[in-house]
């Protein structure tokens, strides 16, 4: 009774007119991430498979058993390290490059700049998979790389590099560099460009060297910026996949396995749907916290303008 | 929210707003997206022993055209109807000329929805069992999977058909190769599919070298016997270590050790010697003596006279080290043999020969064990408009005339008739001198692991070996390993119904190795 009165009001009252017109929106967002979600932590919790021959819906409840056991499953654990390690390896090798890169090209003056700039970032413009490949195919036993270290070293100095373990992880490492150090370059370098003249030339008129402005004026002026590109990319990079898929599969074994690359045979391969979605929805709490506390200090160093 | 209630406004707050638009939503959702219960895998047409009216034809190809025509004047499909068939790019030009020639022939429209690569092919077949659109009405997909389509209740059994229409598949003149006629169709003893592919392995290896009377004088005087093509793996070791030849840039061999296709050497060595995957009970048997052997020995082969790709390269790596000439020896599907001989991707054109796939002795009997990898089946949709008239495309697809042809042009499947053996056309296509040893090596193919859940089954398998390969394990630690997962993923999927596919899947094996099970005495039946 209440309620009819209440939508009666409502409805007499053109109300709806502007909640009718969030509706699609609404219903957007439903369709494309919530419910997907529900149905992702649903089938988190019950064991199934669609071999198994019965509906996700009619699956049998498994609790948190998909959960315990991937906190158990030594292959995850190690390909969550592993992406850990190459996050930090990669990211931190393209900051440092890219910074470099950004500040050799914003103080020095040379011909050509832009098109040296502009060429730079070819290689964050190619598909993965065309890098895997073009990497893969570097460090293969008889490819250019083996062959300049023949041609230099003698025929004993060929490497192995997709045999041994931090050797392949290695070559996937590089790989993730040679693509991404450009978008670092190119964030870092659209952030010194914006940064005001006046504090660097006062410092300059005060006598302050090079390494002092760099270290107490540009980088502090820098650091949202800096931590915009760390995150992004290091989302992105906890996430790889191709790279991995196309140069190692994975191997030797499981050495160079990725978390997105052992989720993806978990579910589509092995068809361990329920344990693939417990597994991701682990990582995304993981991921959440981790974007969380990198976020926290761009947020106090808003705060504190 | 405040403002609308001091404006004497409705008391339907956002909130309540969002919350009734967001249950319309997920209902309309959940109305849209539960489909019908999956089916159970059963036979669409009459109960097994009701006899099924044959249909009248001379000819394989003549049936399945009348039973398109009967299935028109009976109303269930008409002229116009489209049809898609889903398979892999490499099989464009056998398949697609057929298309164009049985539309013509039925007036239907079958069309080709083609998928570059093979894993997203299995993707998109489980997407299609859990989504049911009905997108696709045949699959041309890996043998291995038909169990799994056929569990999630994707694919219809087609022995019904098969006794309607009779592909002479399993007997007659035209009949496929045994065993492959079995195990490319069979499921828990029912047709679920028909074979369009013969993927035996066989082994090429450096005929000049062999015909050089220095080295024959060479190996007879190291090994006190005359330099023959090897019969048994003993010999074959042997073999590959007298033609290693590093300092020359020839290493013995090269047979898979990597991620994909390590099991395929251990597995020809394994069941050659008696060995099986499972016991009656789905135990695994691979950490059996048996096992552990052939693994050692496949080990001290990879990484004694193997380049390092054979662990770290893909399947295409045989297709490049064997042709450029950089391996005395290397095995893999048939179609490295054409391309050993092609002068456009080969230098070691006229200097290849083909040989059996050694075996191992048994009280004075040659056992070989071939592995038969991967190979192409047909399966029909169960949410197609009509299986029965894709059942008749396939049939006649498959035929002995029609498939001839389709077979004989270059693509990824390969001869699986028998009497194709003798055409000239396969002759022309193959090489004279290598058809007879695929057709022996083919009478002793055995299959992938083909039982529900083979794709893990077998990627377990594989990760383990590899690393044993790699020289990351022990190989009895490796088989270990593979053991306790192969456990795990039988108890997820259910032991009893394992069992009994095992239990089926056992009498696919070539009837050597059969007989080998039995006088060791490893099953029951």
């Amino acid at each position: 009774m209440h309620l009819s009165t209440r939508w009666g009001r409502w409805w007499e009252e053109d109300r709806w007119m502007g909640q009718l017109l969030i509706l699609p929106m609404q219903l957007l967002i439903w369709f494309v991430l919530i419910i997907p979600m529900l149905i992702v932590i649903y089938l988190s919790l019950v064991s199934w498979q669609p071999i198994m021959g019965v509906d996700w819906w009619q699956a049998p409840f498994a609790g948190l058993r998909n959960y315990a056991q991937a906190l158990q499953d030594q292959r995850f654990l190690s390909a969550l390290g592993r992406t850990v390690g190459l996050v930090l390896a990669a990211v931190g090798l393209e900051f440092l490059l890219g910074l470099a890169l950004a500040l050799f090209f914003h103080y020095q003056e040379f011909p050509a700049k832009r098109i040296f700039s502009s060429i730079l970032l070819y290689p964050m413009m190619l598909p993965w998979v065309v890098v895997g490949l073009c990497f893969y195919l570097l460090f293969l036993d008889k490819g250019p790389v083996n062959y300049v270290l023949i041609q230099l070293f003698g025929p004993g100095a060929s490497v192995q590099w997709y045999q041994n373990p931090l050797l392949a992880l290695m070559t996937i490492v590089l790989a993730d560099i040679w693509q991404w150090t450009p978008f670092m370059f190119l964030v870092i370098y659209s952030g010194l460009g914006a940064l005001p003249p006046e504090p660097v030339e006062a410092a300059m008129t005060l006598g302050a060297s090079r390494w002092q402005i760099f270290r107490h004026i540009v980088l502090p002026m820098l650091k949202p910026v800096i931590l915009i590109a760390l995150i992004i990319r290091s989302l992105e990079a906890f996430k790889i996949f191709d790279l991995v898929y196309i140069m190692t599969g994975g191997g030797p074994g499981t050495s160079t396995e990725s978390l997105s690359l052992y989720l993806y045979r978990t579910g589509f391969v092995y068809g361990q749907l329920s344990y693939a979605a417990a597994m991701a929805l682990l990582v995304l709490i993981l991921v959440a916290l981790v974007a969380r506390l990198m976020v926290r200090p761009l947020e106090m160093e808003l705060e504190s303008r | 929210m405040t403002a609308k209630n001091n404006k004497g406004y409705s008391n339907l707050t956002r909130r309540e707003f969002l919350k009734a638009a967001g249950l319309a939503a997920a209902g309309s959702l959940l109305s849209t997206c539960a489909p019908a219960p999956t089916p159970a895998p059963v036979a669409p047409t009459p109960a097994p022993g009701t006899p099924v009216p044959r249909v009248e034809g001379a000819t394989p190809e003549e049936r399945a055209l009348n039973g398109i025509k009967a299935l028109k004047a009976a109303g269930k499909i008409k002229d116009g109807d489209t049809f898609v068939i889903l398979h892999h790019s490499g099989q464009r030009n056998n398949i697609v000329p057929a298309l164009e020639e049985w539309n013509r022939l039925t007036g239907l429209n079958f069309v080709s929805a083609e998928e570059g690569l093979e894993a997203n092919i299995y993707t998109k077949v489980m997407n299609e069992a859990v989504t049911r659109t009905g997108s696709y009405d045949i699959f041309l997909t890996f043998v291995n999977w038909i169990a799994d389509m056929a569990e999630a209740g994707l694919i219809v059994d087609q022995t019904e058909w098969w006794e309607k229409y009779d592909p002479e598949v399993d007997h007659g003149p035209n009949a496929y190769v045994s065993p492959i006629d079995r195990f490319t169709s069979l499921y828990k003893g029912r047709r679920y599919a028909m074979g369009a592919d013969n993927d035996t392995f066989s082994m090429f290896y450096r005929k000049d070298l062999m015909e050089n009377p220095d080295e024959q004088k060479r190996f007879e005087d190291k090994f006190g016997r005359k330099l023959e093509v090897p019969k048994t793996w003993e010999e074959f070791d042997q073999w590959v270590a007298f033609f290693d030849r590093p300092d020359q840039g020839i290493r013995g061999v090269h047979m898979y050790a990597e991620r994909y296709f390590a099991y395929t050497g251990w597995a020809a060595r394994f069941i050659s010697r008696g060995g099986a995957y499972f016991d009656d009970n789905m135990d695994p048997l691979i950490t059996s003596e048996e096992g552990v052997t052939a693994l050692e020995e496949m080990v001290r082969l990879i990484q004694n006279h193997a380049w390092p790709d054979a662990v770290t390269g893909d399947w295409s790596v045989a297709y490049t080290r064997f042709p450029e000439g950089s391996v005395f020896c290397a095995w893999a599907w048939p179609s490295l043999g054409k391309w050993a001989q092609d002068p456009k991707t080969s230098k070691i054109v006229g200097k290849v020969g083909a040989m059996e796939i050694p075996g191992t002795m048994h009280d004075g009997e040659l056992i070989r064990a071939v592995p038969h990898v991967v190979g192409w089946s047909f399966s029909i949709s169960r949410y197609s408009k009509s299986p029965e008239a894709c059942y008749c495309f396939i049939q006649w697809f498959c035929g002995p005339k029609t498939g001839l042809d389709a077979i004989a042009r270059v693509g990824t499947l390969d001869i699986f008739r028998q009497p194709w053996f003798n055409e000239p056309k396969m002759k022309e296509a193959y090489g004279a001198e290598f058809l007879p040893v695929l057709l022996a090596n083919s009478k002793n193919a055995f299959p992938d692991i083909s039982l529900r859940g083979a794709n893990e089954y077998l990627d377990k398998l594989n990760l383990h070996l590899q690393q044993a390969f790699a020289g990351q394990k022990k190989p009895e630690q490796a088989l270990k390993d593979a053991a306790d997962e192969w456990q795990k993923i039988t108890d997820r999927l259910g032991r009893l119904s394992q069992i009994e596919a095992w239990r089926q899947e056992r009498k696919n094996y070539p009837e050597p190795i059969q007989r080998l099970w039995r006088k060791k005495g490893l099953f029951k039946d």
